[in-house]
């Protein structure tokens, strides 16, 4: 075992860490580029230092395959600082973005920790892998279809119901309400404070994204994100895929309005409209309403003009049925005045014609009448001449005028002589008196015996 | 005989009764003369009724000639 052995002293924990500090500071006599990614950036307590790890990735899987602590002093941190700000990077410092680091290595002999003292950076590298970065996730967008999800979206006519995504109290959220209280329209804002901006705002933006996602559909008309106008670099945490998803996959449309300048962010991209500053999207809001009720003003408008006109018209054509009804009643009423009077001409000529007829038939019939009453008279008195002459004809005072006479036996008319006896007492009447007589003898016609007859 | 007048036609058909009666053949001589009688009476009955009528009747129809719109 003494064979492995290089030296016979026996180290101390803090004469190790010291001999490994020297054995670095051999190595790395200068400094060093470094690139890696930022994890877990923090800041000291006394808000004077800066901590993060710096980790290289796989380069196909999410896995950290290496590590290294580092840390940016008070001295170097405003060189640092103002350098990025000199070139007007868009990003800071801060997780997940990949930079380049001039560093020294340094080991602190008290915990045993080697880090890495920053002190310049190199910024072109820096916005270089954060553009690639930034490419990369709008490609994943794209190839999700999330670019323009969010743009399908409509924003209703009237948008007063807002879900306000931003930081309470902040400049920006002033701004924005202000315009819309000023407005004197009915909005209804409900704010979701986040931090915009540092390492909490992906996450509080994401859950402020899906609180307002979690309203019914008829509760809110638009989201709107906004802050006020900080640093490019601030512009950073809106290049953020979580965030982006969370903007595309709204069932509300989503307007975007993070106060940057030249840049477009990919929170901007997918949202469904961005403006610049807060109050212009608050006045784009005012300006849709303003502009629903100025045509709902001319839709009114125009209804009265039209009711109006059509009315006008109606009258127009009223007046003009009443002229013509008054034209074609008098002409109706002279019509049949004119056919009355017609009417009654021909009715009194009927009438004469019939009257005149009437009265030849009743002249016609009044001859009949007095022919065939005429007739009857002469008929019963012919009926009753013919009576006449028969009673004349029977009258015995008219036999007995012409000389015959009746005799009498017993008051019995006598027409044969057969029952006469001689000596019977016989009664004889003639036109004028009566004889008594008495028979003397008898004569029967031809067969009969014959009898005398001796007058008294 | 009734002491109420006789209409004309009941007059006729009395006188025609008689009428057949008298030339029956078998009739009394003092029913005879009374018969005759009363046809003689009949026949003057219904001359005058038929006079009368006649009369009656052509002043109706003189009137009515004079006046036919009074109908």
């Amino acid at each position: 075992m003494n064979n492995f052995l290089k030296t016979e002293k026996i180290y101390s924990i803090l004469e190790l860490n010291t001999a490994i500090r020297t054995l670095i500071k051999k190595e790395f006599p200068e400094y060093i580029w470094v690139c890696g990614e930022i994890q877990d950036l923090r800041i000291s307590k006394d808000k004077r230092h800066i901590y993060f790890n710096l980790v290289q990735k796989h380069p196909e899987a999410d896995e950290i395959i290496s590590k290294v602590n580092a840390a940016i002093f008070e001295n170097y941190r405003s060189d640092i600082f103002n350098r990025l700000k000199e070139i007007g990077a868009s990003f800071e410092l801060k997780d997940d973005i990949e930079v380049k680091l001039l560093c020294a290595l340094d080991l602190y002999p008290k915990t045993g920790n080697f880090s890495l003292i920053v002190i310049d950076i190199d910024p072109i590298y820096t916005l270089g892998k954060v553009a690639q970065s930034r490419q990369r996730i709008i490609g994943d967008l794209k190839k999700e279809g999330l670019l323009d999800k969010n743009k399908l979206t409509v924003i209703p006519a009237v948008p007063l119901k807002i879900g306000l995504i931003t930081a309470a109290g902040s400049a920006a959220y002033h701004d924005f309400t202000n315009e819309l209280i000023m407005s004197g329209y009915g909005f209804i804002i409900s704010v979701f404070n986040c931090h915009m901006q540092g390492k909490f705002a992906e996450k509080d933006l994401s859950q402020a994204l899906d609180f307002f996602n979690n309203f019914p559909d008829s509760t809110l008309d638009v989201i709107v994100i906004t802050r006020g106008g900080g640093s490019t670099a601030d512009l950073s945490y809106f290049d953020n895929k979580r965030i982006a998803r969370a903007i595309a996959l709204s069932k509300f449309p989503v307007i975007s309005a993070i106060g940057h300048q030249i840049n477009i962010t990919i929170s901007d991209m997918v949202a469904h409209t961005f403006y610049k500053t807060p109050t212009k999207a608050a006045q784009t809001l005012v300006e849709r309403v303003k502009l629903f009720l100025e045509k709902l003003e001319e839709l009114g408008g125009r209804i009265r003009e039209a009711s109006i006109e059509f009315i006008s018209e109606e009258k127009r054509k009223l007046v003009d049925i009443t002229v013509k009804m008054g034209m074609v009643s008098s002409e109706y009423f002279r019509f049949h005045r004119d056919s009355l009077l017609e009417r009654k001409y021909r009715i009194f000529n009927i009438l004469d014609v019939f009257l005149a007829q009437e009265k030849e038939i009743s002249k016609g019939n009044s001859a009949k009448l007095k022919n065939a009453s005429c007739r009857i008279f002469k008929q019963q008195l012919e009926r009753i001449k013919h009576f006449e002459g028969k009673v004349d004809i029977l009258n015995p005072d008219n036999i007995l005028k012409r000389g015959y006479s009746i005799t009498l036996k017993d008051l019995k008319a006598l027409k044969s002589a057969d029952n006469l006896d001689e000596g019977d007492a016989i009664e004889t009447i003639l036109y004028n008196g009566k004889l008594l007589s008495q028979v003397t003898g008898k004569e029967m016609r031809s067969s009969a015996k014959k009898e005398k007859t001796g007058g008294l | 005989m009734s002491k109420k007048e006789l209409n004309y036609s009941e007059a006729i058909s009395e006188l025609q009764k008689i009428l057949e009666g008298l030339e029956s053949e078998q009739i009394d001589v003092d029913e005879v003369s009374l018969k005759v009688k009363k046809a003689i009476e009949l026949i003057r009955l219904c001359r005058e009724k038929i006079e009368k009528t006649e009369l009656e009747v052509k002043k109706i129809i003189k009137e009515f000639e004079k006046n036919p719109e009074n109908r």
